[in-house]
């Protein structure tokens, strides 16, 4: 039986890593970073069933305690992403937005997106890129499901706003 | 909305290399088996050991003996304490079955070491002999048994793994004694028993691996997808290893052998590759194996050939002197 939580766990970390890897690439906009991340989220994750606890979302809890590893990477080395220069009032320019839908690519996309301030953003993502529903949101934010409600309605009237 | 929907698709397009990917679940792999769910039955089967094992411990700190025993070869007074004492305590220690295998192999392996010193040494008698063989056959056995429960347990990988480890240290040590027995004509006899010996073990390893491999290839398993990772994984891993050793031992006329050796594990590391990315994982896990197996073999072959041209120097620098310099052949394997 032990070893069938072994195996459900590779299988999971399979299915979830390319999408893991995305959301740590868009948290920290640096690759190396992102990949190193989404390891040691998967080795975390594994210390905690391996000692017996239960978890009953999976997914969701994958997404927390990878955003948790950013934000220790954050306080760790301080280092910089667009994610904070955008939070301390960096902005793209009109041309540069115009340049960046021209040649949109995953990358830009992220940049584009980050045009929301980060708590829309987050939440937009959650929802429209990965899929999750305002429950799981909620579990990964650790946040209400009203609070993500709330900020979801308020995240698409933004972009709405920014891009059309 | 359409350029909302456009951005989606595009952060949605964004994903993992297939390297990244199947190096970062190798690595998953890899730590899932170092790092086993708690299992409350296996540490209570334990629990009767305890007593023997902190007993073990008062005596290492006390004396040092069993560390000093741990360099004795067969015929020496300390002998019995690093087989009955040092070994059983790794033995004990080892928590699961792939470990116990692990340890037994690693003994097994240790006993040709041995019959390797003491046959470049000239000391290789009919008693001492009989007893290595004794000792290696009780260790190949158990390392194969283990094995075999893996298999039964459900373990095939794993099973298919421990057999191809055992098969590339045998193949290279049964190298290195045929090598031994023709340049050393007065103890032939006892290094080609035990070169019988291992001969034996050798095919029955290869054997079980090419059973456990088409079991594989056949897909029965589930775990086939995650297997090939590692394995594609540890044979990048041991390629470049093996590279960093040959580069570390540029002189010496092996080296050229060793490079071709190693070219060839890369050419089926490639072809595995190829099966990988056709989905075909079964096939791609054998060659995976045979390209880590091919380089592990390059790598012993390399460090024992080596070690043998130093010791015939320094047998001929003894001659030449007459003087009774020990001599030793230091094997490092992994």
């Amino acid at each position: 039986m032990e070893s069938g939580k072994e195996e459900r766990f590779i299988k999971a970390c399979e299915d979830y890593a390319d999408a893991l890897f995305r959301y740590s690439l868009y948290k920290t906009s640096d690759r190396e970073l992102a990949k190193d991340l989404v390891q040691e989220c998967f080795t975390r994750t594994w210390n905690y069933l391996a000692a017996g606890q239960e978890v009953e979302n999976l997914r969701a809890f994958f997404y927390r305690t990878l955003g948790n590893l950013v934000i220790d990477e954050y306080r760790k080395k301080k280092s910089i992403s667009l994610d904070r220069m955008l939070e301390g009032g960096y902005d793209i320019k009109t041309e540069e937005l115009e340049q960046l839908e021209n040649k949109l690519d995953g990358e830009r996309a992220i940049t584009l997106l980050k045009k929301l301030s980060r708590p829309y953003a987050d939440v937009v993502y959650l929802k429209y890129v990965e899929n999750l529903s305002n429950q799981e949101i909620a579990q990964v934010l650790g946040e209400s499901e009203t609070a993500v409600a709330v900020k979801l309605h308020r995240g698409l009237k933004k972009m709405k706003k920014l891009f059309e | 909305m359409e350029k909302f929907e456009k951005i989606i698709n595009n952060i949605k397009e964004i994903s993992l290399t297939p390297e990244d990917k199947a190096r970062i679940l190798g690595s998953v792999v890899s730590y899932v088996r170092e790092t086993p769910v708690r299992e409350p039955g296996v540490v209570k089967r334990r629990w009767h050991i305890l007593p023997a094992v902190v007993m073990l411990l008062v005596v290492m700190l006390g004396g040092g003996i069993s560390m000093a025993a741990n360099d004795a070869l067969p015929g020496d007074f300390l002998y019995p304490v690093k087989v009955s004492v040092n070994e059983k305590m790794e033995t004990w220690i080892a928590l699961s079955a792939e470990a116990d295998a692990k340890v037994e192999a690693k003994h097994a392996e240790e006993r040709l070491e041995e019959a390797e010193e003491l046959a470049v040494r000239g000391e290789i008698k009919a008693e001492v002999k009989e007893e290595v063989k004794a000792n290696f056959k009780k260790k190949a056995a158990r390392a194969r048994a283990l094995a075999e429960e893996l298999k039964a347990e459900g373990k095939l990988e794993t099973s298919a793994r421990l057999n191809s480890e055992f098969e590339s240290v045998l193949v290279a040590h049964e190298r290195i004694l045929s090598d031994i027995s023709e340049s050393d004509d007065d103890d032939q006899e006892e290094i080609n028993e035990i070169r019988g010996e291992v001969g034996g073990y050798l095919s029955a390893a290869a054997e079980a691996r090419a059973r456990n491999e088409s079991e594989i290839a056949g897909g029965v398993s589930v775990n086939v997808t995650a297997a090939a990772r590692e394995a594609l994984q540890a044979a990048l891993e041991k390629i470049e290893e093996v590279e960093g050793y040959i580069e570390s031992h540029p002189k010496g006329n092996t080296r050229p052998e060793a490079i071709a050796r190693l070219d060839d594990s890369r050419e089926i590391l490639l072809q595995g590759r190829g099966r990988l990315e056709s989905g075909a994982y079964g096939e791609a896990f054998i060659l995976f194996q045979r390209a880590y197996r091919m380089a592990q073999e390059t790598k012993l072959w390399l460090n024992i050939q080596n070690s043998l041209q130093v010791e015939r120097k320094e047998n001929m620098e003894k001659e030449n002197d007459g003087e009774d310099k020990e001599i030793r052949v230091e094997v490092e394997v992994e």
